[in-house]
């Protein structure tokens, strides 16, 4: 019979990965029972809780379930890193196999140079250990095992995803003999928790964190020890909001994978250049302090309007890629609508976005969407005022100096030399002759040659002149009860 | 000592010709100028692999063994401005004035001829600079002017002037979701017409099955050439790993005919690739031995759209590569064997190889695809990829039945009768495989 014990990790035939969280009798079985908190919450089947009596509590709610000690699911068999490398790498001789499709032999080729190249670890530059079992890196810890983990000394790659690891205190043996070590992935190990993480610094440049759920103050600890990182994943962890604020990043991470988590804010680092945030809860309500992101994710969120992206747009100033598909916003348009008019809001080039939703850029896509926004902001479809792209684009001007802007006329006043002012509506396609036209009757038939109108007082240097008679008032952009100087020649 | 020289032909060629070599050169550590990466003394994955795709000058500077040839400048422009200008020597890129419009006879009749002998002449120059040439790759697509007029009449005169050198394509089947022209089914059948006897064994790269990859399985909402060109370089690379560094099997030119090719029209395998995936997914998706050599066998990865499971395997190789031990492999292809979705003729007495190339997968920089630590790409020919020959051929037998579009190769000079030549000779391709495909014998009761 198979001891368990709290905290242990198990696997199923079928790769499902879980900790056993409960050990002990429940009133149902007459065998003891496994209460078990499975890593992919889609194997639980509850709380921990078997009528009304709470056995254990799942850190992730829904993901916690109960088997008999006795299933024949678990697989029994761990075993050791070093154990893992001397059956597949070192006691390995070559046997033909002798597969058989029909009739006909499945020939191999250059599979003894591969068990033979193998079999020196110092060739070896990057190991795939996922799903192997491994629960622990000593068999017994002697000398010869710790050799064999020096030898490895040029290893650079290493991937240990969905292992059975119960202790980080295991990484760290590994960290600490595998010196030429640069990306260390351990997606999918649920790591019991050493208070005392040794004194190190490490190399490893790139660091794969994916579902370990680490909470926030271990995981900064741990992130101590890695000054060189570059790159580091902490995807599927359960992080909300206000965890992540919490997160210290070291200095050097320029990418960041956050997602598969519970945000709903984009969260802002320093230094940051790459940040992934797919299928995280995200509404954009407000605009970001820090705009150096350079490629953002945002695939699966909550973005329900345009008026979101433009508070992107704007904040977001050194954006190059950019992936925002899979939203809320866009499901009720075609791939075509939603590409054009993402197009049409950002900076789009080569020195600005120069990646959407996974495919560069033309410069021929680039120029058509701006011509097709261009015809919707004419036909009043789209509004230009939230985006700044769109408002520079089309010289628009703040709102508040623009009230009349709904209505086609403006309110001019006249001001006479000494002899005082009148004022009058006209339509902004009106022509400055006929603006003339309506000065001459009001000074009793003048000629119009024998005075001009100045959009400012005769004091100010740059006085415009109406001059062209044959322009609109509009052209010379006057304004809502602006004031018209009539001087006399 | 085995040279091979790739020729890039036409606008698609080009760039596919482009994506290759910027991979091949993050492969073997090399810069964008032609120089070594800092920290190398030589270029990765041995000197001997190596040096059949790239000499070395004088200077320790690295040249592709490479020719670009398009009929209109806009494509060779790019590679002359672009960041890889200086890897290539102007004499590799040539490029005429006038294009062939999407027009076969334009390519390879009025337009293409004028530019031939100059293409010819610099392909003598490269093959002088080689020991031993062991034959060309082509990249080239079906369905453009260029690719398919003036890539048929090269692949003809490389046979005439380079008999007994291989000659193998790599040929991009035209695809509706990003189609230029309508015109792309005749272009298609005349140019495999002209070819089937002068290739001696073509990889198909169906646009349409790339594309659903790219939007499948990369998330790509809305795929550009440069989506599918940087997918399609990597497959290509995979294809072409055992020729440049260590390995074990299709280590030259001439076993990838024997090894895949039985009958000399019977030249086209299929290409299938394991894993596309793209980074956001790669925290999820285990990519172990077993599942990615079962992936190869499901019609979603395959580099055309045909069912293997309505067809037979005259022959199959599986060529992993990077980070694997024997017994996984032999674990998945026992795997792969229990599921019956593999039927190998019966009178073909070799039919099932797997070999190993020991340098991972390089992503690249920019590209969608995550980065792997193993991949594996299989060969194999399958009587199935005869239904891509019948579905370009229903669409040339609509237009044709109307002589919709003929008068535009008429003008150029092409008489009507190779069009009925041509659509002939497909129709009889089409009649080989069904041939090739029924066993010589009465079924057997036999497991599989």
């Amino acid at each position: 019979m198979v001891q368990f014990h709290i905290n242990e990790r198990i696997i199923t035939d079928k790769k499902q990965i879980g900790t056993i969280k409960y050990v002990g009798p429940i009133p149902q079985w007459n065998v003891i029972a496994l209460g078990v908190e499975w890593d992919d919450p889609k194997n639980g089947k509850n709380n921990g809780i078997l009528n009304g009596i709470h056995y254990f509590k799942p850190r992730v709610p829904q993901s916690g379930s109960f088997i008999k000690s006795t299933s024949k699911k678990i697989e029994s068999t761990k075993i050791s890193f070093v154990g893992v490398i001397s059956n597949e790498y070192l006691n390995t001789k070559y046997e033909q196999s002798d597969i058989k499709f029909g009739r006909k032999n499945v020939q191999e080729f250059g599979w003894q140079e591969l068990n033979e190249k193998q079999s020196n670890l110092e060739n070896l530059k990057s190991l795939t250990l996922d799903y192997k079992f491994i629960s622990k890196i000593f068999e017994i810890n002697n000398d010869e095992e710790i050799q064999m983990l020096k030898s490895l000394s040029k290893l650079e790659n290493l991937e240990l995803s969905c292992n059975l690891f119960e202790d980080i205190k295991e990484v760290w043996i590994l960290l600490d003999c595998l010196t030429s070590l640069k990306t260390l992935n351990i997606n999918g190990n649920r790591f019991g928790i050493t208070e005392n993480l040794p004194n190190m610094n490490s190399h490893v440049t790139s660091l794969h964190l994916a579902s370990c759920i680490i909470d926030i103050p271990y995981l900064n600890k741990l992130l101590n020890k890695f000054p060189n990182l570059q790159n580091l994943n902490i995807a599927n962890n359960h992080y909300n909001d206000s965890e992540i604020l919490k997160l210290k990043l070291p200095n050097n991470i320029t990418k960041l994978d956050l997602s598969g988590n519970t945000l709903n804010n984009i969260p802002e680092f320093e230094n940051l250049k790459n940040l992934n945030l797919a299928n995280n809860n995200i509404m954009v309500s407000k605009l970001l302090v820090s705009n150096k992101y350079e490629a953002l994710d945002l695939r699966g969120n909550k973005i329900s309007s345009w008026t979101e992206i433009d508070l992107l747009s704007n904040c977001l100033q050194s954006l190059k890629e950019f992936r925002v598909n899979h939203n809320p916003l866009f499901d009720i348009m075609t791939i075509d609508e939603m590409t054009v008019q993402l197009i049409g809001r950002f900076r789009c080039g080569l020195n600005d976005l120069y990646k959407l939703n996974g495919s560069f850029l033309t410069e021929d896509e680039i120029e058509n969407a701006n011509l097709y926004i261009n015809s919707k902001i004419q036909g009043g479809e789209i509004k230009v005022n939230n985006n700044l792209k769109l408002q520079k684009q089309f010289n628009y001007k703040n709102p508040k100096l623009h009230d009349s802007h709904d209505f086609p006329w403006l309110n001019l006043n006249f001001v006479l030399p000494e002899t005082g002012t009148f004022n009058e509506k006209f339509l902004k396609t009106t022509s400055v002759l006929k603006l003339k036209g309506y000065v001459s009757r009001k000074l009793n038939n003048l000629s119009i040659l024998k005075f001009e109108i100045q959009s400012k007082s005769n004091d100010d240097i740059n006085n415009h002149r109406l001059e062209n008679n044959l322009s609109t008032i509009k052209d010379y952009s006057l304004e809502n009860n602006q004031t018209l100087y009539i001087n006399f020649v | 000592m085995r040279e091979v020289i790739s020729i890039n032909v036409g606008q698609a060629g080009c760039q596919i010709g482009n994506a290759c070599w910027e991979l091949y050169s993050q492969e073997h550590g090399i810069n964008p100028d032609g120089y070594l990466q800092e920290g190398l003394d030589r270029p990765k994955g041995g000197e001997e692999g190596f040096s059949t795709f790239f000499s070395e000058t004088g200077s320790g500077k690295y040249v592709p063994r490479a020719l670009y040839v398009d009929l209109e400048p806009n494509v060779i422009d790019e590679v002359r401005t672009g960041v890889y200008k200086d890897l290539f020597h102007p004499e590799q890129l040539i490029a005429g004035k006038e294009d062939a419009a999407n027009n076969y006879a334009r390519g390879h009749y009025t337009v293409g001829r004028e530019i031939l002998d100059d293409v010819l002449d610099r392909i003598r120059r490269m093959s002088d600079q080689c020991d031993g040439l062991q034959g060309f790759l082509f990249t080239h697509s079906l369905g453009g002017g260029t690719g398919s007029g003036l890539g048929s009449l090269l692949l003809e005169q490389l046979s005439l002037d380079y008999g007994k050198k291989s000659k193998l394509e790599f040929a991009v089947y035209p695809a509706p979701q990003v189609s230029t022209s309508v015109v792309e089914p005749y272009n298609t059948v005349l140019t495999t017409h002209t070819t089937l006897e002068h290739a001696d064994c073509t990889f198909m790269v169906d646009n349409e099955a790339i594309y659903d990859m790219c939007r499948r399985n990369l998330d790509i909402s809305r795929p550009n050439f440069s989506s599918l060109n940087n997918l399609i370089a990597q497959v290509v690379s995979s294809v072409t790993a055992s020729l440049r560094f260590d390995g074990s099997l299709n280590v030259d030119l001439n076993e990838f005919q024997t090894n895949l090719v039985p009958y000399p029209r019977i030249h086209f395998p299929l290409v299938s690739y394991a894993p596309v995936f793209s980074k956001t997914r790669a925290n999820h998706e285990a990519n172990s031995v077993s599942e990615i050599t079962q992936s190869c066998f499901e019609p979603g990865n395959q580099m055309v759209k045909c069912d293997p499971r309505s067809g037979k395997y005259m022959a199959t190789c599986l060529l992993y590569r990077g980070d694997v031990v024997t017994r996984d492999v032999q674990t998945a292809v026992a795997q792969a064997k229990s599921k019956k979705t593999v039927q190998l003729v019966d009178w073909c007495p070799t039919g099932f190889k797997i070999g190993i190339c020991y340098q991972p997968p390089t992503a690249i920089i920019g590209s969608e695809l995550a980065s792997a630590s193993r991949a594996v790409c299989m060969l194999s020919n399958t009587t199935a990829i005869a239904e891509a020959w019948r579905r370009i051929d229903r669409k040339f037998d609509l237009m044709y039945s109307k002589r919709a579009f003929v008068h535009w190769y008429v003008g150029e000079g092409m008489e009507e009768g190779e069009f009925t030549e041509a659509r002939e000779d497909l129709a009889a391709l089409e009649r080989d495989y069904i041939e090739v495909g029924t066993d010589s014998f009465p079924e057997e009761e036999e497991e599989y």
